[in-house]
């Protein structure tokens, strides 16, 4: 890539420019999480005078407060999250190997549908979702979550899965097939294992989904032991007064897995969003 | 061989068909007959065929959230569409292919952190009391402090102004996908031309990129008229009305004044303007595309 830079006295000046410009936009992308940081672990009258002073005693304290307050959400958050994205990834393997590898009647046409739904906005069915739920009695439990979810989320995935399961070569599934093996056998033992990368970027995208997702849950849910980490979050600064130090630990806490989930996954996150994003 | 009639596609699509059908296109069609009735949450329905729409038409503040809407998703595009570029550019240009990986890294880490954080975090930010003004005071700006989210004329800038510098996430990846991807014989055909990095850019890469443009583009004008949460937590639609937008109004009347065929309404005409604008915008991708 050197060979760009011709000019020996202009390389100077752009490279250092655009260098420094970039550390400069580095910085101030990381600024917001610096400071979250740094005020997490200081008092909160020494963040209201001196915001951005280096503590002189670090309080963890603040992190066990907001522990406490956090740990009941962020599990219920979890686990209406892997209860959900395990539905999810159940429909979006069947329906997406079924339109990426069956020929059937109609198939266009169904497949239309499904897309479909992804363009009409969230908002629109928001009452009447919640008349559903009504009807079906579900207010106020966990289903009143996981089932609009599932049935939200899947859509996406199918998309990818779609595409993935009709690039596999049909070679893969022929010996099956001469030898008179049933659909859902083939399904299971031979194109599931090899879909998990599809599947991991499909169960990442509707965690961050599900984990950020506010309005819903304060909708559908009910009782303070049920409520949802971003219920929770976005009242931080009511507890007990504006405490930014609790605040922003909280706020830090409930990264965590988020973080550590999507960390280890990444490479497959990243790889499924990009096709997605490109052939859409 | 005549071929069998298969169930077993039908089956696999069932269950998935089973939770849209009860939970999309019930309330869809259920969303578009209410919006030609009154019906409020606890009341009977009445048919009043198009009263609702002739309302919209009236509805000053469905104008004024339009207006804040035409705002907000066109500076939406331009943020979306210049910095990531604008970043994945100039890493494109570093000759350290380690520290390139490292910065293109660093870039993706604030990904990881759940959005709510991040805006409620923006939210201390523009606080009075928050970082915003106090780095102003450090500077010496002092006097150019506000309260951003309580003044009608600072308000709506600072929800655009929320993500600065608008390069983490999803389109720095396409960007910076799309700019590696170029081949490198068209750089050094460039190159032999006689080269300088800005013409490089401005007539190989960026011809080049114009699909991807259009990808982020579409993206984020679907992403902009719907996303009413950043508004509902920053601002919550105020000062007064000042950072409203068609969403949030449809929320509010929906849930707080439980004017369901009204919000429904609105609905439709949402969701009728995100698809023109969605075609409309392939359209012009296409277009420029053949450019």
């Amino acid at each position: 890539m050197s060979e760009f830079f011709c000019d020996k006295r202009r390389i100077t000046f752009e490279y250092w420019a655009s260098r420094g410009l970039i550390l400069v936009l580095l910085l101030i992308t990381f600024l917001p999480f610096l400071l979250m940081l740094l005020m997490s672990v200081k008092e909160s009258i020494i963040i209201s005078t001196d915001l951005w002073s280096i503590p002189k005693r670090i309080v963890w304290e603040n992190y066990t407060i907001a522990f406490f307050v956090l740990i009941r959400p962020i599990c219920n958050s979890l686990f209406i999250s892997a209860v959900s994205i395990i539905g999810i990834l159940i429909f979006t393997a069947l329906s997406g190997y079924a339109f990426g590898r069956f020929e059937f009647k109609g198939k266009e046409v169904l497949f239309l549908m499904f897309i479909g739904v992804m363009m009409v906005p969230n908002l629109l069915m928001m009452v009447p979702q919640f008349m559903v739920i009504n009807k079906l009695h579900l207010m106020g439990s966990y289903f009143a979550l996981i089932l609009p979810y599932i049935a939200g989320l899947q859509l996406f995935g199918v998309l990818l899965a779609r595409s993935f399961f009709s690039s596999l070569p049909e070679e893969m599934f022929e010996a099956a097939r001469m030898e008179g093996a049933k659909e859902l056998f083939i399904f299971l033992r031979i194109a599931l294992p090899v879909s998990w990368p599809i599947l991991i970027t499909v169960a990442i995208t509707s965690l961050i989904a599900i984990y950020n997702d506010y309005v819903w849950p304060m909708l559908t849910l009910s009782g303070e032991t049920k409520k949802t980490f971003s219920q929770i979050v976005v009242s931080l600064t009511a507890y007990g007064g504006v405490d930014y130090g609790m605040m922003t630990a909280g706020y830090v806490i409930g990264s965590i897995p988020l973080i550590l989930i999507t960390r280890s996954c990444l490479k497959y996150y990243l790889g499924g969003l990009l096709e997605g994003a490109v052939k859409g | 061989m005549k071929k069998k009639f298969a169930i077993s596609p039908y089956l696999f699509i069932l269950p998935s068909f089973t939770l849209i059908a009860v939970f999309f296109y019930y309330p869809v069609f259920y969303a578009l007959g209410s919006s030609f009735t009154d019906l409020r949450l606890g009341y009977e329905a009445k048919f009043v065929g198009l009263a609702n729409y002739k309302k919209l038409l009236t509805d000053v503040v469905f104008f004024k959230s339009l207006i804040n809407q035409l705002i907000l998703t066109i500076t939406d595009v331009v943020k979306n569409l210049f910095f990531p570029l604008l970043a994945a550019e100039i890493l494109y240009f570093i000759r350290n292919k380690n520290t390139e990986k490292r910065m293109k890294t660093l870039f993706i880490l604030p990904m990881l952190v759940p959005s709510l954080v991040i805006i409620l975090m923006w939210k201390y930010i523009y606080d009075p009391s928050g970082a915003l003004n106090s780095l102003l005071d450090l500077c010496g700006l002092g006097s150019l402090k506000h309260t951003w989210f309580r003044e009608i004329e600072t308000a709506l800038g600072a929800v655009i102004g929320i993500g600065f510098p608008f390069i983490s996430g999803l389109y720095f990846l396409i960007f910076h996908a799309s700019v590696s991807a170029i081949p490198k014989e068209l750089n050094e055909a460039a190159n032999i031309d006689g080269c300088k990095s800005l013409q490089l850019v401005r007539f190989v890469h960026i011809p080049l990129v114009v699909p991807y443009m259009a990808v982020v583009v579409i993206l984020t004008v679907i992403n902009s008229l719907q996303n009413y949460v950043t508004i509902l937590v920053t601002t919550n639609g105020g000062p007064g009305y000042a950072t409203y937008i068609p969403a949030l109004l449809m929320f509010k009347v929906a849930f707080d004044a439980s004017d369901i065929g009204y919000a429904s309404s609105m609905g439709v005409v949402l969701f009728v303007t995100i698809m023109g604008l969605t075609l409309a915008t392939m359209k012009l991708s296409k277009m420029a595309k053949n450019y």
